[in-house]
């Protein structure tokens, strides 16, 4: 465990930490609040894995958009204390026992993992900039998903406001 | 520990919590969130893939960028079904949802 | 990379469907007063030039991608993506009528379900994992709406708050799977991944892999509502509106399979790898065949019915996938019986809906099997054209759902894929589907009819005949001259057999 940084551990904390009050705290706003921090701790991790521009994006678009988002929808739904499960106990005991489960499958496959198997040294590559090699690409080989991306937004778009808007204008 | 097994990790945990909160909330709104935890998950892992494995280009960056605006996109569309069921029936707690059980 | 005009004509039947959405919801913003039946023949129109466009395809097309290896554009695209016109064009004409009757008739709907015809037709051609996400994603968020779209009736907002919640869910696991396949393969791209998974890393590695299968079926498995990703599927089929539904039976059904099946075809070569990743799929392939037929038979709403009964057809489609995994001689047997199925219960699924559609009683839809009475003697055509739909939904000769079946069986049955009792399993759980869907048809022609107020009532607008008339006949022409369109999916599939092997080079 040499390697492990600093600011790595702390980060670690800080996304698994308010990840659990996420699920586990009964008032809701707590919950979205603490959802925030976790995103932020997430973006941190991006940080470590020399994207940045990820960080950002992380920020405005995770922290800044759908932390809000969720927190006004909060508002408009009145309810702040959440109920437990019906049978509580039992629910609680069951999903601790598969998400653990899950935990344990995926923690296992990737520490049997070696990744040199994986026809590739497992090193990191050199850093250089490479906003601008993520912007060329974007528009270059990802070109037809960029723009399939924008009819997924478009959809949201619309779906959201015939939803949720109040009352038919027709 | 290999720095990509600790990310990797890190993001197995995040992914787990993120399934656990999934399966015990019962507010349609806390689900969303847990979704979201689930979905920080994958993004993780892509960057940290792309990080340490993906040699030529950065198709990991590339697609956590997409992963992005799609969670965007299902939260601002959950969010606005949340708020139309929140109308029609005043809560949002899939227990209670009479017509179809949960 | 140059985007040449050739690209531009590869994915022009995608353009066009897409440019159509846009169209439409512009048109509706500007005069908001057009009749939606006039849109919905712009739809029409415009989903009729998307299919000529994409005729030029079939039945081989190109099979190296294009745009930078985003789209493959060879018959197997161009296979799904008419099944996908069709499939949202009948669909169009089986909604009007019913939108107008219930009052939502708005140019968003229209838009949205080409929207989600977009979002499949995306999922067919991706070469990449990055475009299947986002074809799957465009998809299913129409298709949440849609299942809300009647904002005043409370089944239909569950209905929608449930499918978006396991959506979502699914949707989850589908993208961490990816990211643990990206993570084997370096890549994204279903060429890069399947050099990758054939050059074979070492066992450890192989469980990585294994685990990232795993995850993608799971999202595969929810979207085409296979067991035990099922549970959604009998709520929102009841609570969505109908005409809704009925769309969403096929779409995300062959959009679904379309993706699933160019993935696991292409991107995981090895023998090994693929008699382990079929022996998964077959025991789903079972217990969705069991489950579905099972809890159809208990029954007694029309569109639950149809849900289960849609469970039921995933598992059988599932068996032809499993003859692709597990039969590296010829996996164009197994594709091709795929291809044939989906078309064939595009048809006859929408045939059902549309009877269902067009039936009223005081005012509310007609939903209980039991109020089919005499439905046969009193609207004869109606009767008859039901009788159609359940018997080739159950596989009766020589209806389309007879040599669909048939086909499966045929790819099923073959040494190498050593799974009859798969083979066993679909022939009994048949026979169990022959109760329920038979029932529909005694009800309908054994039973005294209710007369007076209580009595059904059907009508069916030129629209809606049209639909029927187009489902109709595809049932039985897909029965009585199955020749031509097995040979085209036969040529298809080897197109993309062919696509696989040159991916390894």
């Amino acid at each position: 465990m040499g390697q492990l940084s600093w600011p790595f551990i702390i980060l670690l904390l800080l996304t698994i930490i308010s990840a659990v009050v996420v699920v586990a705290e009964r008032n809701i706003v707590r919950a979205a609040v603490s959802l925030g921090l976790s995103f932020l701790g997430v973006a941190g991790l991006y940080l470590l894995l020399h994207a940045p521009f990820l960080a950002g994006a992380q920020v405005l678009i995770y922290v800044g958009a759908i932390t809000i988002l969720i927190l006004f929808a909060i508002m408009m739904t009145a309810q702040r204390l959440m109920r437990p499960p019906r049978r509580a106990l039992e629910t609680w005991i069951l999903s601790g026992a598969v998400a653990t489960a899950l935990f344990g499958t995926l923690a296992y496959v990737i520490i049997n993992t070696r990744w040199h198997e994986v026809d590739r040294a497992a090193q990191a590559r050199p850093d250089v900039d490479y906003v601008p090699v993520l912007a060329d690409s974007l528009l270059q080989t990802y070109l037809f998903p960029f723009e399939v991306a924008s009819v997924l937004l478009l959809v949201a778009l619309v779906g959201a406001i015939i939803l949720a808007k109040e009352e038919r204008i027709d | 520990m290999d720095p990509l097994n600790a990310f990797l990790i890190v993001s197995a945990g995040l992914f787990s919590v993120g399934v656990f909160g999934v399966l015990t909330r019962r507010n349609a709104v806390a689900i969303l969130m847990s979704i979201e935890l689930m979905l920080n998950a994958a993004n993780l892992n892509l960057i940290a893939f792309a990080r340490f494995g993906d040699p030529t280009v950065l198709a990991g960056q590339v697609f956590a960028i997409f992963v992005l605006t799609v969670a965007a996109a299902e939260a601002a569309v959950g969010l606005a079904i949340v708020l139309c069921v929140y109308r029609n029936i005043r809560h949002i707690n899939v227990d209670d949802l009479h017509i179809l059980k949960w | 990379m140059q985007i040449t005009p050739r690209d531009i004509w590869n994915i022009s039947p995608h353009l066009v469907v897409a440019a159509l959405g846009l169209i439409i919801l512009l048109i509706d913003a500007i005069w908001p007063r057009i009749s939606k039946r006039q849109l919905a023949n712009l739809a029409l129109l415009g989903l009729i030039g998307a299919g000529a466009l994409q005729a030029r395809f079939w039945p081989r097309g190109q099979v190296t991608p294009v745009l930078g290896g985003m789209i493959v554009p060879d018959g197997y695209t161009a296979f799904f993506n008419l099944v996908l016109l069709v499939g949202a064009g009948i669909s169009l004409l089986l909604s009007t009528d019913y939108l107008e009757w219930d009052g939502s008739a708005h140019g968003e709907y229209h838009a949205l379900v080409l929207f989600t015809a977009f979002g499949g037709m995306v999922m067919a051609a991706a070469g990449h994992l990055i475009v299947v996400f986002l074809g799957l994603e465009i998809l299913s968020i129409s298709l949440y709406i849609l299942a809300g779209y009647q904002r005043e009736r409370r089944e239909s907002q569950e209905a929608a708050l449930k499918y978006f919640l396991l959506g979502a869910f699914a949707s989850a696991f589908f993208l961490y799977g990816m990211a643990l396949v990206y993570g084997y393969a370096g890549s994204l791209d279903l060429h890069a991944i399947a050099r990758a998974a054939g050059a074979g890393q070492g066992a450890a590695a192989n469980q990585l892999l294994l685990t990232g299968i795993g995850l993608l079926l799971v999202g595969f498995g929810f979207k085409v509502a296979v067991v035990p990703f099922h549970i959604w599927t009998p709520d929102v089929y009841e609570g969505a509106p109908t005409s809704a539904t009925a769309f969403m039976s096929v779409v995300a059904k062959a959009a679904g399979f379309a993706a699933f099946v160019r993935v696991f075809a292409l991107a995981f070569p090895g023998a090994d790898l693929r008699h382990q990743v079929g022996a998964v799929v077959a025991s789903i392939a079972m217990l969705t065949m069991v489950v579905g037929n099972t809890a159809a038979v208990l029954q007694t709403n029309i569109k639950r019915l149809l849900a289960y009964s849609s469970i039921a057809h995933a598992g059988y489609i599932l068996v032809g996938v499993v003859a692709v995994l597990r039969n590296p001689a010829a996996p164009a047997e197994g594709v091709s019986a795929v291809l044939f199925y989906t078309l064939a219960y595009t048809f006859m699924n929408l045939g059902a809906f549309a009877v269902v559609l067009a039936l009223r009683r005081r005012g509310e839809e007609l939903l209980n099997i039991e109020e089919y009475a005499g439905l046969g003697f009193r609207y004869p055509w109606l009767g008859a054209l039901m009788a159609l739909f359940m018997l080739s939904l159950a596989g009766m000769p020589p209806t389309a759902g007879f040599f669909a079946k048939l086909y499966l069986i045929r790819a099923a049955l073959s040494p190498l894929v050593g799974m009859w009792w798969l083979v066993i399993t679909l022939a009994l759980t048949s026979v169990v589907s022959f109760y329920y869907y038979i029932r529909v048809v005694t009800v309908m022609y054994m039973r005294p009819a209710v007369e007076g107020e209580q009595a059904p009532q059907a009508s069916a607008g030129p629209h809606l005949g049209t639909g029927l008339a187009l489902a109709a006949l595809g049932t039985i022409l897909l029965g009585l001259i199955p020749a031509g369109i097995l040979q085209a999916a036969q040529q298809i599939a080897e197109g993309l057999v062919e696509l696989g092997g040159m991916a390894l080079r």
